[in-house]
């Protein structure tokens, strides 16, 4: 009896251990592929009959992509990124610090102006957004651009901010009040020290969002000199030629922010994505 | 706008300490948010609606008209067929995802070695931008020198256009969207099914029930809740999903994969139709407040 649940725990553990095996496979064999045609050189690519491993091995497609435009692209998305993380997180920490903290008449409106944007979806918003821009003369810059990401992050971001400081024991701040600390000096040296995983998650948010959008940009910018990285792609695929190899090289480079974001910071990172839940 | 924003932080509190009585304070700290979300946030929401009953041209309001934009879009054959296709795409997609996602949440709940490896991995579709996905589907399914149409030829196979027969390219976008969204589902479900007690488990095992059987009378009767809600915001989502169909197929073959959400865009920004886009965003609108609202009934039984 004993011997043969062993043996079907075995036989279910080799079963469950090749499921995630495959599901690993799938998850990575296109990002894999999209990296061997990316080192490719383009009659490889084209080659018939198909050759799957790169021969020569090259980082040209990379080269030529960064001369392209690629360089631009990455510049301008990492510009807007950090204004808007910037932002976010200032404007966040302020406001839900008052929130969170303080109790002052209306601050239930304050909070519907909060909640309500996150029931509204970005698509909803495109063309009324567009005559707005068009009308403040913001078509085509970063501020613009900028902006629309700062909104864009901002509900959630108060909403995590503000659930956060509720959790920091009244009694801390209470202390550095008797210090004779001001309650916005309250904020800045006790509060937001000890709430760096939250504000980091807000963060990383907010980064996200500015880094791997495309709707916003496709409609704010124009010229060719504003594109951001998401832009710069997809400007690419019209092509009627389609360059697959460079196209596959600038999009693992504009994955690859990212990605990496994702592998030092997994955790924060995921409860960061997953409170984004509550936006609808 | 960025200016006063960055000023308060600096220059306010020692104005606002001699105020303490009035106590400005808060109003001070949440008014670059209440006031940029204003403005181009809610602002935009009423504005749209405004802008669905005028009659526009390219980005100036001529006159009012009414409905005669909700009625033009209503009698647009291509409208219903956005419709069908929004339809159509949310509903496979997010029956296949929540499926998917819940049989790897399923596998991540287990206490096995490669479990963190497997966590790891899978979520990379889904941090990855939607371009970016969909833009190496696009090279995957490619009809010449994809991927897959290699292989199929490899093995003596014929060639399929994947992204130029109408169903298949439905079907590609259904899988694709599937590829790259059961990763959330994934972390949705397994913070349900991180909640039910170990406990539970041994308790059936010793009571003599199957892995199977505690699967069917356990775990999915107390994951109904968590399930239903990923199914509800994956529904939300899916609806307004664009830039799949934007990238992958362009809406096409003919308007085989137009979603209402690409028309609206496509009506706006190809063709500076922005009256009767405004009211397409306004019908999407109402849509995702049905759907938000027994959303929001979830969450509060919950």
């Amino acid at each position: 009896m004993a011997a043969r649940t062993i043996a079907a725990r075995r036989r279910e553990s080799i079963a469950l251990n090749t499921l995630m095996i495959l599901a690993i496979v799938v998850a990575l064999l296109p990002f894999v592929w999209a990296f061997l045609t990316s080192v490719k050189l383009q009659k490889q690519i084209y080659a018939f009959p198909p050759e799957l491993l790169p021969n020569p091995f090259t980082f040209f497609n990379y080269l030529s992509e960064f001369r392209g435009g690629l360089a631009q692209g990455l510049f301008n998305s990492a510009f807007v990124s950090l204004f808007a993380v910037l932002l976010t997180v200032s404007a966040a920490s302020l406001s839900g610090y008052a929130l969170a903290a303080m109790r002052f008449r209306g601050s239930g409106l304050v909070m519907f102006s909060i909640i309500a944007p996150m029931m509204i979806p970005g698509l909803v918003n495109l063309v009324p957004t567009y005559l707005i821009l068009s009308a403040l003369g913001l078509l085509d810059t970063y501020l613009g651009l900028i902006l629309l990401y700062w909104v864009g992050s901002l509900p959630v971001g108060v909403y995590i901010l503000r659930g956060f400081f509720r959790t920091i024991p009244r009694e801390l701040e209470e202390a550095a009040v008797v210090d004779g600390c001001s309650r916005f000096q309250v904020l800045l040296r006790v509060v937001l020290p000890i709430s760096k995983p939250a504000l980091v998650t807000v963060a990383m948010l907010a980064f996200l969002q500015a880094w791997n959008d495309f709707i916003v940009a496709s409609i704010v910018t124009a010229s060719v000199e504003m594109r951001t990285a998401q832009i710069f792609l997809y400007a690419n695929i019209g092509d009627v030629e389609v360059n697959w190899g460079g196209l596959m090289a600038a999009a693992l480079v504009v994955s690859l922010p990212v990605l990496l974001l994702y592998f030092f910071l997994q955790k924060g990172f995921i409860s960061g994505l997953t409170s984004g839940a509550i936006k609808g | 706008m960025s200016q006063t924003v960055a000023v308060p932080s600096r220059v306010q509190p020692a104005a606002v300490a001699r105020k303490r009585r009035v106590d400005w304070l808060p109003y001070l700290m949440v008014a670059p948010t209440v006031v940029v979300l204003s403005v181009f946030s809610l602002l935009p929401t009423l504005y749209g609606a405004v802008v669905s009953l005028y009659r526009v041209q390219f980005v100036e309001l001529l006159d009012f008209v009414g409905l005669d934009n909700y009625v033009g879009i209503f009698t647009n054959p291509e409208f219903w067929s956005g419709l069908r296709v929004s339809v159509i795409f949310s509903f496979f997609s997010v029956v296949l995802t929540v499926a998917v996602g819940f049989g790897l949440a399923l596998l991540a709940n287990r206490a096995l070695a490669l479990v963190p490896t497997f966590r790891t991995v899978v979520v990379m579709p889904w941090v990855t931008s939607y371009v970016v996905v969909y833009l190496i589907f696009k090279w995957i399914l490619n009809f010449d020198d994809g991927l897959l149409n290699v292989v199929l030829y490899a093995v003596g196979q014929r060639k399929v256009g994947w992204l130029t027969d109408p169903f298949l390219a439905m079907a590609s976008l259904i899988v694709v969207d599937t590829w790259r969204a059961a990763p959330y589902a994934m972390i949705l479900l397994l913070a349900g099914l991180q909640t039910i007690p170990h406990e539970l488990y041994e308790a059936a095992a010793t009571d003599g029930a199957s892995g199977w059987r505690s699967f069917w009378s356990m775990t999915l009767p107390l994951m109904k809740l968590p399930l239903t809600i990923v199914l509800v915001l994956l529904t939300i989502v899916n609806l307004n999903t664009l830039v799949a169909m934007l990238v992958l197929t362009g809406g096409g073959p003919g308007r085989a994969t137009e979603p209402l959400s690409l028309l609206m865009y496509n009506q706006a920004f190809q063709y500076f139709q922005m009256g009767p886009a405004a009211s397409i965003a306004m019908f999407i609108f109402a849509l995702n407040l049905v759907l938000a609202a027994g959303y929001v009934r979830l969450l509060r039984s919950d």
